[in-house]
Order: C-alpha cells, then structure tokens, then sequence
C-alpha cells in the first residue's frame, strides 16, 4: 500500500514542524500549506488523503476553507482547534468536516483519527457493506436488525435510523445538526433534546453501563460518536 | 426678530415685544422675519366639550316643539305653571343631552312658544299683562342656570376622566421603564409610549461614553435628527434649554426638543415631531411632556448608573484576576516550564550519552508537565471566560450518563490505576444542563480527586434525584477536607495548606461553583463516610422536560 498524502493546512511553523517529524515516517507522505488559500491550492493539486486543518487562519477561517473543499472533494478533513473555539469547530463540522482535535492533542489521538478518517474513504467505495460490527454489536442493515451478542435488540424505528446513520461514519462525530436533519428531517434542526432523550434510550437498550459506553459516545456541546475498535 | 402674530389691539394694551426691542436697539439694525402664517393656536385637546353638531340644535327644536305639544294636550291654555313646567322639562333634558348651547337656544324657543300658544293676546308675541313678562325672565333665567349647572358638572366629570387618563398613561410608562434593564430596551419603550400618548414621531439621543449624542430610539416611531434639526439638538444640549418647534430658539423646526436631566447628570435630548405642530402651544401639553420627560430621564439615568456599577463590578473583578494570575504566572506557570526545559535540554545536549531508560524518564517528565500546564492554562482560561459573562449557558433537557461517560473517558490517562465505581441509578431524570459546562464541572472534580486523593484509591460517582433536585456526587478516598477550609476551597486561587506537590492555580473548584451557581444551583463538600471528601452539587429541575411524540415500538 503506498503512503496516505496528508496535506496540513496550519500557520503556525512548529505545529507543523511537530506534525512533520512525528508523521512522515514512511506511513505518510505530508503535505504543508500555512494559509487557506494555498491549502487550497495545494488540495487541488495533489489530492491528499486526508486534510488537517487548522481553524485559526489568517487569511480565511476554517469554515470557508471546509466549504470551499466540499464543493468538489470528499477527502476527510479533521479540524485542529483550540479551546475556545467550539462554535467555530461545530460550524466546520456542520459544513462537512469529518472531525475534530482539540490543542494540545497527542500524537496517539491523531494517528487514531486518521486511520478512521482513511477507513470511510476506503468504505465510501463500496457503500453496500450490508452489515456492520464492532465488538459484539452487529447491525445488518438489510433485515434492519440489530444483534447484541448475539441476541437481538428490540429498537423502534428512530432508534434504529438513529444507531444506522452513526454507523454510516464509524468513529467519527456527527453534530446534532447532521444527526437531526437525517433522523428527524430539517424541520426538527433545533430539538436537540429529542436527540439527548432517544440516545438515551439508545444507550439504555445497548450499553452494559451506560455511564462506561463502549458503543455511543458523547461529546458534549459537539454531537455523538460510535465507537469502534 | 419673528414677526408677532397676535391680535393688533394687544399692541394699545401692551408695549409689544417688537416695538421694545426696536427702541432699545440703538445703531444695531432689526429684521422682522415672518413665521408661517397659521391658523389661530387652539387647545389640541378640547376639554370644554367638542364643537357642538348642527343635529344637537335641530334636536333641541324639536324637543321645544314638542314640549309645546304635551303642554297643549295636557293643560290647554287654563293651567300656565303646569305648562311653564313642561318647558323646563324640555330644556332640562336638552342640556343633560346636547349641552349648553342647544339648552339656551331651547330656552329661547320655549319662552318664545309659551308666549305666541299660551299667553294672550294669544298667537301674538305682544304681552298684555306685565306678570306674564316677569314669568317669561324667570322661566329664561332658570333654564340658563340649571343648563349653566350641568355644564360645571359635564365639565368636572370632563376633567376627572381626562386626568385619570393623563395619570393612567404616565403610569403605563412609568411601570414599564421600571421592568427595563438596559438602556436600548429604555429608549424603545420611551419612544413607544411617547408616540401613543403625544401622536408625534420621536427622537431620543443619548450621551454616548465618548461624551457624544447618539440616537438610541429605534422602530417606526423614531426619527434622526440630521443637518439643521442636529444643529439644534447641539444647542439644546449645549445650553441645556429647550429649543425648536415651538420655544424662541429656531421656531421653524421639525421637532421640539427638550434636555433631558436625572436627578444627578444629564442623560440626553428628546425630540418630538407632533402630527400637529401646534400641540406643545398649550402650555397644559407642554407641562405633560416635561413630566413624561423627567420620568424617561431618571429611567434613563438609573440604567447608566446601573450599567457603571456593573462594568466598575467588573473591572475589579478583572483586576483582581489579572493580579492572582500575575501571581500564578510567576509561580505555578514556570515550575512545570523549568522542569520541561531542563528535561527537554538534557535530551537535546547529551545526546548519546543518556541510557534508554534516562531518555524515555525525561520524555515522560516532559509529557507530565505539560499536562499540568495545559490544566493550569485551561482553568485560567475557563475562569477568565466564565467570569468575564463571555460563556453563555445554553440549558437542554438531557440524560447525564452520557456525559459522565464523555468524561471518563477523556480523563482515562489520569484515571488509570483506579476503580471508577458509577451509581447512576436506571430511573435517573433527565435534566435542564449545558451539557459542556457540566462536563467541565465534572472533569474537574474528577481531576481534583485524583490530585488529592492517593494513587491506586478508588473513586467514586453518584447521582440521583432529590425532590425537585439533581444532586451528584463525586467522592474519594483523601485525606478529606477539614471543616474551617470546606467553604474556603471553592474561592479562588485558595490551596489547600500542604497540597504543595501537585499545585494548580486554585481555580478548579472556583470554576466548578461558578458552573453550578450558572445553573441555579449550589456545591458543597462533605466529609465520607469512612474517609475521604465527597464533593456534592445539587441542581434544580425547573419545568418540564419536553413532550415527545409517542413512538411504536418496532
């Protein structure tokens, strides 16, 4: 398998810097932009695989630079941002960022959002995986059944589009809004309390300890991950 | 000088103002510049009634007629005080209905009536009998005065209703400008009730910090005032007299502006554009704006004097950060920076010379510290942001599991070691929280217990209803904390005597207290039962959890 292209679009030089000699180990090939524009550029280019972008740019912000991308490539983007940032982070993501790190991250952390950012990639080629599992969670989505080891798990239909549409991107956060415009449709954009209360059914029908989640994580002020192994 | 519109014969009575001022003037050359000739100044508000129809005359014919009739079928020509009484009648109910001067012209008619039906020579004007003349004058004068008595009382109950109006509308806006906070909402409520009560378009210009008037009112009632009309905002502002429509300074404004003066400072000008631009020439008008005014002003006034008080609060407060956190910078801040700088240069100098273990030892050391200053940056930041009213909460109803478990799980590093025991109820309520204030107040409680609690000591999270409250629970297995010090620890930047070692800035309950007193509710710290400190927060829940639609179960 040939390295993964990561294109970093970030203005600070030791990010960079750090991204650079902790990366490029022969797994990666790393790319490095310090504005959005030549980000940009640089996406039109070389197609990287998966973008790392930085919210606070100086010539445009991230949320500009995630739409302007979203007009023509599905590359994953991860967005790095800072504390303080969340409205920002939220707003990239809603504009179709894959996910997010918050500064300071750790090396670990990056490299595991990568490798789920580059496994939907690979996925988005052959959508119809009819079944997915992690750990003893299995959905199959033909039948439109859920089994828990083994057994199956009695789901009311929101539940269920609720469970399939986190599936649909493993690993990776969806914001409310996504999950409310695919669930309950774009009239319902704002009840984000039906969201808290069916992930709480949710997690009440497929978590041991709901408290220690294994499948459905929160994030808060964010949205909610599946986890996946 | 303006040209004077009264009357000419004023000038025989009085020395008018023009011709004084042209004696005086001396070499100094006079220009009599005429106004806009207008129609008389009436009062705005009729208060004697309003002009009286033709219909109310023909009325007060008819009802004379009438009269003459009855009068006619009843007594006939014998009984003449019976039918004098019939007439009064008729005026009586003429001036209960129509007022007085339908009344006068019906007490003429029936004196007329009564002479040319009753009194011979009869169908005659002429009066025989000088008796019947000394009737006629009584008749007259009675039905002046009772119509003159009805009048005063139509004319008292006039005023009585008038004034409770008056007093009715000032109340309205007094009310409302007392349940109004910030100064924008004032000045839209100000133009609102000016507009209702006054029918005239409103300008309200408020001193700006920068010691400027802005226009503060808003909405389709307000105006700007620009070009010739600001210069005159400028000089009333300036002299702080009125001036405009109306006054002796620039009279062929648009508006009348009047200063507007609290109890102690000035706060602005108002401006008001009548739909009739003669309304403010009755003096009883104009007394009613300056009351209307004085109200708006000490609004006004006590908002400033609220919104200084609020930014003085602030600024010490600010203050009082900027110092501890100089305090903290010099210390806290720099001991874990001069423990990575001396780890991070022993690894880059001895290069080579350092056994495995020694390099991975100091990585480690390096990783640690700058944990511990992210911690110490983050709290920093959170209490600045907290304290400084830029976080806004954002409450929803929601399960709190979720929560805990996106804490557990970010805090997996500093946890690890540990037994994390959860106790959260299945029944547990959904609860009106932001969900990232919580989740902060719960990481650093959680990472308080891990400072201060032994390595390898178990921890443990409770939660549960309690009456109409919410109460957590985050409790470990430290040395507990003594009682003199268990309200001390939520201030800030307060440490604990002897924490030492693991020190932060004493910020991290101080944002925890913040976080639940922002949801309403309250955080205190117990003793545990066999050992150790059990920090507790208590929220309300406050109305109801949204309704969902029933769902089937598949």
């Amino acid at each position: 398998m040939s390295p993964s292209t990561l294109l970093v679009i970030e203005d600070e030089a030791q990010v960079r810097r750090f991204l650079r000699s902790s990366l490029a180990t022969g797994d990666y090939k790393l790319l490095e932009a310090e504005t959005g524009e030549r980000g940009l550029a640089s996406a039109t280019t070389h197609h990287p695989d998966v973008v790392l972008l930085d919210l606070g740019l100086p010539d445009m912000d991230g949320i500009e630079v995630t739409r302007r991308l979203r007009e023509w490539t599905a590359t994953p983007i991860i967005v790095l941002s800072a504390r303080g940032q969340d409205q920002d982070k939220v707003a990239a993501l809603d504009a179709g960022a894959d996910d997010y790190l918050t500064k300071p991250f750790s090396l670990p952390e990056l490299l595991a959002r990568i490798r789920v950012a580059t496994r939907h990639a690979e996925q988005r080629g052959d959508k119809t995986e009819p079944v997915f599992e992690t750990g003893d969670l299995q959905i199959d989505r033909a039948k439109r059944v859920v089994t828990l080891a083994g057994k199956e798990v009695r789901l009311t239909p929101i539940e269920y589009k609720l469970l399939a549409t986190l599936a649909r991107k493993p690993g990776s956060v969806l914001t409310y809004q996504q999950l409310l415009k695919e669930v309950w449709g774009p009239r319902y954009l704002t009840q984000k309390q039906y969201l808290h209360v069916y992930m709480g059914h949710l997690r009440n029908k497929l978590e041991r300890d709901p408290a220690k989640p294994r499948f459905l994580v929160t994030e808060p002020g964010v949205g909610y991950r599946l986890k996946t192994d | 000088v303006g040209k004077p519109t009264h009357a000419r014969w004023r000038d025989l009575v009085r020395t008018s103002f023009l011709e004084e001022i042209v004696r005086r003037s001396g070499e100094i050359d006079v220009y009599v510049i005429s106004g806009e000739e207008g129609a008389p100044a009436r009062r705005a508000v009729a208060r004697t009634g309003e002009r009286v129809p033709w219909s109310s005359y023909g009325a007060s014919v008819a009802i004379a007629v009438l009269s003459t009739g009855v009068a006619w079928v009843l007594f006939g020509r014998r009984q003449l005080p019976d039918v004098v009484m019939i007439y009064l009648l008729g005026i009586i109910l003429v001036s209960l209905r129509f007022g007085y001067g339908p009344s006068v012209c019906a007490a003429v008619l029936s004196v007329l009536m009564l002479d040319f039906f009753f009194v011979p020579p009869y169908l005659s004007f002429a009066v025989s009998d000088f008796q019947h003349v000394v009737t006629f004058a009584v008749m007259f004068v009675m039905a002046v005065v009772i119509s003159r008595l009805n009048l005063r009382v139509r004319l008292q109950a006039d005023a009585a209703r008038y004034g409770e109006r008056r007093t009715s509308e000032l109340y309205a806006m007094t009310r409302e400008l007392a349940d109004t906070r910030a100064t924008r909402n004032l000045a839209a409520v100000a133009v609102e009730h000016l507009h209702d009560v006054f029918d005239a378009n409103i300008a309200l210009l408020l001193e700006g910090p920068d010691g400027q008037l802005d226009g503060a009112g808003a909405g389709e009632f307000a105006f700007a005032p620009e070009g010739k009309e600001r210069e005159v905002v400028d000089w009333v502002w300036s002299h702080d007299k009125p001036g405009g429509l109306g006054t002796d300074t620039v009279p062929s404004a648009k508006a009348l502006y009047l200063p507007m003066r609290g109890a102690q400072v000035r706060v602005g000008v108002l401006g008001v554009v009548p739909s009739d631009p003669r309304r403010f020439v009755d003096a009883e008008q104009r007394a009613r704006l300056d009351v209307f005014a004085g109200q708006i002003a000490s609004a006004l006034e006590r908002a400033r004097l609220a919104e200084l008080a609020q930014q003085a609060h602030i600024q010490v407060e600010a203050e009082r950060l900027r110092s501890a956190l100089l305090s903290s910078v010099s210390h806290d801040l720099r001991t874990p920076l001069s423990v990575i700088t001396g780890a991070a240069s022993a690894l880059v100098q001895t290069d080579g010379g350092l056994s495995a273990d020694a390099r991975q030892y100091l990585a480690q050391t390096i990783l640690e510290e700058s944990q511990r200053l992210n911690r110490l940056v983050r709290n920093l930041l959170d209490m600045t942001r907290l304290s400084s009213g830029v976080v806004r909460i954002t409450k929803e109803w929601q399960p709190v599991e979720g929560i805990v478990g996106a804490v557990l799980e970010r805090l997996e590093e500093p946890l690890r070691g540990r037994t994390v025991e959860t106790n959260l109820p299945q029944d547990l309520p959904v609860v009106p929280v932001d969900g990232v204030l919580l989740e902060q107040l719960l990481t650093n409680l959680l990472e308080n217990a891990v400072k201060y609690s032994p390595a390898g000591t178990p921890i443990a999270i409770g939660a549960r209803r309690e009456g109409s409250d919410f109460v957590m629970e985050i409790a470990d297995r430290g040395p507990g904390v003594p009682p003199d010090s268990a309200q001390k620890v939520f201030e800030k930047f307060y440490r604990a005597p002897g924490a030492g070692g693991g020190g932060g800035a004493g910020l991290g309950l101080a944002i925890c207290r913040a976080i639940v007193e922002a949801h309403g509710g309250r955080i205190w710290v117990e003793p545990r039962p066999g050992g150790g400190a059990a920090f507790r927060f208590s929220i309300p829940i406050e109305g109801s959890p949204p309704v969902l639609a029933l769902e089937e179960t598949a």
